[in-house]
């Protein structure tokens, strides 16, 4: 009888210091972000997906050598480039397939990419294609939203991104 | 640096783990003692660490040229330090007497090796597929090809392979020296 | 067809089939999982039940193996960096930590001593984030809701500060070969002091919320015996370990890193029951700040890499066993290198592993209700079991 009134007792005690910390809580200021009306502010250190980044004279180009460290040291082979010396023979090809136009421009026959393609899909944001980039012609992305529908989406032409990213500098 | 933990010293008479100190290649190398034993004296050689209080750490195997190599770790609560016994399976016949019956935890240990390279444990209760599908067919995933095998002098080189008896005098010592205190006051 | 099929079969799978052969008439075969939200991820459990007790217990693993091992045996050693921190994604720092630090031995790379104690940090910081996540999921599995927000609360907290450094909220691969991969800076320093203020103050809280709580007491206590000598017949090991009595910790036994330069406790309780491993883990997240406080304290200078720290290791011939602290118990990574740039073997010890491998021992006779609060009181995080 004394053992059904004790523990009585004792549950009513602990919903009471329950109510209370509920209470205390219940008037502190709320913590949760509603998304999408409102956005974490800081994200700074977010990795995103890698992209390539531009040579501070000319954001149309990037900084990439075409060495391929990266395609090596990737653990799930998800970057692929093809590499071309814009002097020699492929140059022309090169352009057509889509890359810079000021490439012949260049006196040193430097090898640079003419396809840069990451599949997002297989990747494991390890940054050790950042890490190894002997010229820190890679970064990581800060978009934090990003979604699609279909895998294809997320095969990413880094160097498409680039363009994307210059012109959209210069408006 | 600190972290380089330097084996405890061994008595003059296993000549052979003070060699591979000697090599000093790998400074650590995690085992404060560990030896080969036949495969017929696993069982004895298990029964002598349980009752020095050891517990089992895990089962590794790796596929050789001889066959397998089962390593069996142990440590202890009370005195730290890893044992390591190591076994070696010919290809032909990868057997070896099942030690779940002295650390039940075993078992699960030795499903894996089962699973992974095909190695049978005989006595063992539950010898069915633990991580990989039941209904999985084809070899062991772990098997490694022909030419990729490497054999024990290439992997352990500088000791010798033969396996020292559970009774004898070393063993024991083996497992009385085994202890990291040393170095563990060192650093 | 097939419907009709699988009416008549009563037989069960593969492993119903095995687990099957009882005398008993009365008793039923159940099966807990592997979609069981209790089992925290894809663990099933064969049940022969008579009532609500179960008489025989027996785990089934094997639902989100991904062949981990094989994998480390064809990529080279810094391909294999994102890889460990996946199996036990909870306490991710400390798997990186544990296959870093193995092929660091073996080669003989030198840490600074600034990386060492960054190392400490950020694993030690892991560390809380995994008891609380284990906290708030544990007491959802005994029916408390609200203690889980609390809980996330605080771990997204220390998620936020430790994004800023490593770039991952999750599956950190933050350590390198000879060091980690980003410095650390006044920021992070600051906010992690701040934050563990905020956490001495809410762990006065969850005390008298949660540890104190009658209702949470009466679902714990006397719950689900391990003896020590259990305990050692089946390798378990961490808080499964210490809430037996027995207080073993690798950061102490085998003290690796620059551990043996703090100062904190190794809590142990000898109930053996879940409330003993319960509060092994609250207590153990008081250490863990106590560390991280002394660490940030006096936090040397110099570099967080070395410098000459190879970039394409190849370690010599020969073999490392290597074991550390994590969450759940211990971690060991025995590898076997035949000189080449990949290892020759590699295979992970699972602390989860282990300490679930005990269960179908310790649950005999408990209540199905009890089997759950078992469950959660080894804290398993299938993944890494099934590797």
């Amino acid at each position: 009888m004394i053992k059904t009134l004790r523990e009585t007792i004792g549950g009513l005690w602990s919903l009471l210091v329950g109510m209370k910390i509920t209470a205390i809580n219940f008037k502190s200021p709320e913590i949760t972000v509603h998304y999408p009306r409102q956005v974490v502010p800081d994200l700074e250190g977010f990795r995103g997906h890698i992209e390539l980044v531009p040579k501070e004279d000319d954001p149309f180009k990037s900084k990439c050598t075409a060495c391929s460290n990266c395609v090596r040291i990737c653990p799930t082979s998800c970057i692929s480039m093809k590499a071309a010396k814009p002097k020699k023979k492929e140059a022309p090809a090169a352009e057509a397939e889509g890359s810079q136009e000021p490439a012949a421009k260049k006196p040193k026959a430097k090898p640079e990419p003419v396809l840069f393609e990451l599949n997002f899909n297989y990747c494991s944001l390890c940054g050790l294609c950042v890490q190894s980039c002997p010229t820190n012609a890679l970064r990581f992305s800060d978009d934090v939203y990003l979604a699609g529908f279909t895998r294809q989406e997320f095969v990413f032409d880094l160097l498409a991104r680039l363009q994307n990213q210059a012109q959209k500098k210069e408006q | 640096m600190d972290e380089k933990k330097a084996k405890p010293e061994k008595p003059a008479g296993v000549v052979k783990a003070a060699k591979q100190e000697e090599s000093a290649e790998p400074i650590y190398t995690g085992y404060d003692s560990d030896c080969f034993i036949e495969r017929q004296d696993l069982l004895n050689a298990v029964q002598k660490l349980d009752q020095a209080g050891f517990f089992l750490e895990d089962v590794s195997c790796m596929h050789i040229t001889e066959g397998f190599h089962l390593v069996y770790h142990f440590d202890r609560f009370d005195q730290p330090g890893r044992m390591g016994l190591r076994v070696v399976l010919d290809r032909e016949n990868p057997e070896v007497d099942s030690i779940s019956e002295i650390y039940p935890g075993a078992s699960w240990h030795e499903r894996e090796c089962f699973d992974f390279f095909g190695v049978r444990f005989t006595g063992h209760p539950n010898l069915i597929p633990l991580l990989l599908d039941p209904d999985f067919e084809g070899p062991p995933p772990l098997l490694k090809e022909e030419s990729a095998l490497k054999d024990l002098n290439h992997l352990y080189p500088d000791r010798g392979h033969t396996g020292i008896s559970p009774e004898s005098a070393d063993f024991t010592r083996e497992i009385n020296n085994c202890s990291n205190q040393k170095s563990r006051n060192k650093s | 067809m097939s419907s009709m099929d699988l009416r008549l079969d009563t037989s069960g799978d593969y492993y119903a089939r095995k687990f099957q052969p009882t005398k008993r008439e009365d008793t039923l075969i159940l099966n807990m999982g592997p979609q069981h939200p209790s089992t925290h991820g894809v663990l099933r459990i064969l049940l022969e039940i008579e009532g609500e007790y179960i008489l025989r217990a027996d785990p089934v693993l094997g639902y989100v193996h991904r062949m981990h091992e094989k994998m480390g045996e064809v990529m080279s050693y810094p391909q294999y960096y994102p890889n460990p921190p996946r199996t036990d994604y909870l306490h991710a720092l400390a798997w990186n930590w544990a296959h870093v630090a193995a092929v660091e031995r073996l080669m003989g790379i030198e840490v600074p001593e600034r990386a060492e104690y960054i190392r400490v940090i950020t694993c030690e910081l892991n560390r809380i984030t995994s008891h609380l996540l284990w906290w708030g999921a544990y007491l959802l599995d005994l029916g408390a809701f609200t203690p889980i927000m609390y809980s996330f609360d605080d771990r997204e907290r220390i998620q936020d500060i430790l994004q800023r450094i490593t770039g991952s909220r999750l599956t950190y691969c933050y350590y390198r070969f000879g060091g980690v991969s980003d410095d650390i800076d006044d920021r992070f320093v600051e906010d992690t002091r701040r934050h563990c203020a905020v956490m001495k103050e809410r762990f006065k809280m969850f005390k008298s919320l949660v540890t104190d709580n009658f209702i949470l007491r009466k679902r714990v206590e006397e719950i689900g015996e391990i003896p020590l000598e259990t305990c050692r017949k089946y390798g378990a090991t961490g808080p499964v370990l210490r809430g037996s009595g027995k207080a073993y910790d690798v950061r102490r036994a085998e003290p690796y890193s620059v551990y043996d330069r703090f100062d904190f406790n190794i809590p142990a309780y000898d109930t053996c029951d879940a409330m003993g491993r319960y509060l092994v883990r609250m207590d153990e997240m008081q250490e863990s700040i106590k560390i991280i406080e002394q660490a940030l304290d006096t936090l040397p200078e110099g570099d967080y890499i070395h410098p000459k720290a190879p970039k394409r290791p190849k370690p010599p011939v020969g073999d490392i066993y290597f074991a550390l602290e994590g969450a759940r118990g211990k971690i060991g990574i025995h590898l076997v290198s035949d000189g080449g740039k990949s290892p020759y073997r590699i295979k992970l010890r699972a602390p989860g592993y282990s300490n679930l491998s005990l269960f179908s021992e310790v649950a005999q006779g408990t209540l199905i209700s009890d089997a759950v609060s078992i469950l959660g009181s080894l804290d398993l995080v299938i993944p890494e079991i099934d590797r």
